[in-house]
């Protein structure tokens, strides 16, 4: 038990994907154009990291070496295309504004690098904890961007109004505003965490 | 258990039975998400229509119609025998980000009803606010800072509401010398959607005849188009409203 809550801690805020180790830059810069949108994605991608975790540490030992990059690849491309059939179905609004960035979730380099680097090497338990871990670590990430992106540039958080939408800087919705929104973030919890 | 070596009959096994276990699981999902993909899609399209034709109880036909090359989908509201109005399926390719399609209301006089946006891919906080901007200004919400301050500031009038308009020319943005102003910061998403307007106007009067002076004046427009592309990317600048 307290070794699961290590490496859960481990996933969502020692080694958390985007602020310490800066992994899957293009959906956190790509879609966190408000709140929601980076909880959506954030929240995609840990059902991927998931799914893909438990069915590979499954499989390690029934997958030899020369080909398990391609085996991992398939495993994940298959959860993320069931992840885009259902949110066709089911979250069509969601959908419509993640659209082009939930294919891309098969390439994000945190969810082969978790397969790699944990999932290939440990049980099935905690293949699952890590993919939560590192999925919600993600997802804070995302969420935390996208809340300071959207109160900056257009004066909400949440689709909630907390100052007038007229004195928001638009650059902040925009792709430039993603990048010095993202890198005050990381400056901030790199303080934070030296401390 | 032993992790299976490389070998090349391991490989092509392994291979080969996980990408049928793939494709198996693949086709599952994709027949049980089919039927309500299909359904989500006519739902927003049905609830579309319902929106810009408010009338009660009445029978919709469905036709195409030919527009410069194009086919919109036309559908025609009745009660009894009597037209109430019409509704475009139309759509236009300026967008600032791809295709914009929208559903126009028209009464029996040709005069929009209501629209709404079925599909649309521009900037968040700018192109995307065309869902509700070129209907009549509504008293905004107090935001957290005026409750919290006891203070209202009065939202500026604007000329941007298509209700109630018909076309005996073109609708254009303020700008180009039209009479609609063009949503802040994004003249290009808002050229888009009067486009999209007009086409839909083409499609309910087809003896609509406009001269050629004001298509004139959309071709010279084109030629600010990059000065709009660059306000449009560091954020519009103040003197556009």
């Amino acid at each position: 038990m307290k070794n699961s809550i290590k490496v859960f801690l481990n996933g969502f805020i020692k080694e958390n994907p985007t602020f310490i180790l800066l992994l899957g830059m293009c959906p956190t810069l790509g879609t966190t154009s408000s709140a929601i949108n980076g909880m959506s994605m954030g929240l995609a991608t840990a059902f991927v990291l998931i799914c893909s975790n438990m069915v590979i540490s499954l499989l390690k030992n029934l997958i030899p070496d020369k080909v398990h990059i391609p085996c991992y690849i398939v495993i994940i491309a298959t959860f993320v295309s069931i992840l885009e059939l259902c949110m066709k179905a089911y979250l069509p609004s969601i959908y419509a504004t993640l659209g082009l960035f939930i294919p891309l979730i098969v390439v994000n380099c945190i969810v082969l690098g978790r397969a790699e680097s944990f999932a290939a090497k440990n049980n099935v338990w905690l293949s699952a904890i890590d993919g939560l871990g590192n999925g919600l670590g993600f997802t804070l990430a995302l969420t935390l961007l996208g809340a300071m992106r959207e109160l900056l540039g257009t004066g909400r958080i949440f689709n909630y109004a907390v100052y007038l939408e007229s004195y928001g800087t638009l650059v902040f919705v925009l792709a430039p505003g993603a990048f010095i929104a993202l890198g005050f973030l990381v400056a901030i919890v790199n303080k934070l965490r030296t401390k | 258990m032993k992790k299976l070596t490389s070998n090349f009959r391991n490989m092509a096994v392994v291979l080969t039975v996980i990408c049928i276990l793939a494709a198996l699981l693949l086709s599952l999902f994709f027949d049980l998400t089919k039927q309500r993909i299909e359904a989500s899609d006519a739902e927003k399209r049905a609830s579309a229509i319902a929106e810009v034709l408010p009338f009660d109880g009445v029978r919709i036909e469905t036709e195409k119609v030919l527009v410069d090359d194009d086919s919109l989908t036309v559908y025609r509201a009745f009660i009894g025998d009597k037209e109430m109005g019409v509704a475009v399926e139309t759509f236009s390719k300026d967008g600032f980000n791809g295709e914009i399609n929208l559903i126009v209301g028209f009464d029996a006089d040709n005069r929009i009803i209501n629209y709404s946006v079925l599909n649309q891919k521009e900037t968040p906080g700018l192109g995307t606010k065309m869902v509700d901007w070129f209907k009549p200004q509504t008293e905004s919400k107090k935001s957290l800072v005026e409750i919290l301050f006891h203070f209202q500031v009065a939202s500026t009038a604007r000329q941007s509401s298509v209700i109630g308009k018909s076309a005996a020319v073109p609708l254009s943005v303020s700008k180009d010398g039209g009479s609609i102003d063009a949503i802040t910061a994004a003249t290009i998403s808002s050229r888009a959607f009067l486009d999209a307007i007009n086409r839909a106007f083409k499609a309910v009067n087809k003896e609509i005849e406009w001269d050629s002076t004001s298509s004139a004046s959309t071709m010279e427009s084109e030629n600010d188009t990059i000065v709009n592309n660059v306000e449009e990317i560091i954020g519009g600048d103040c003197n556009e409203e």
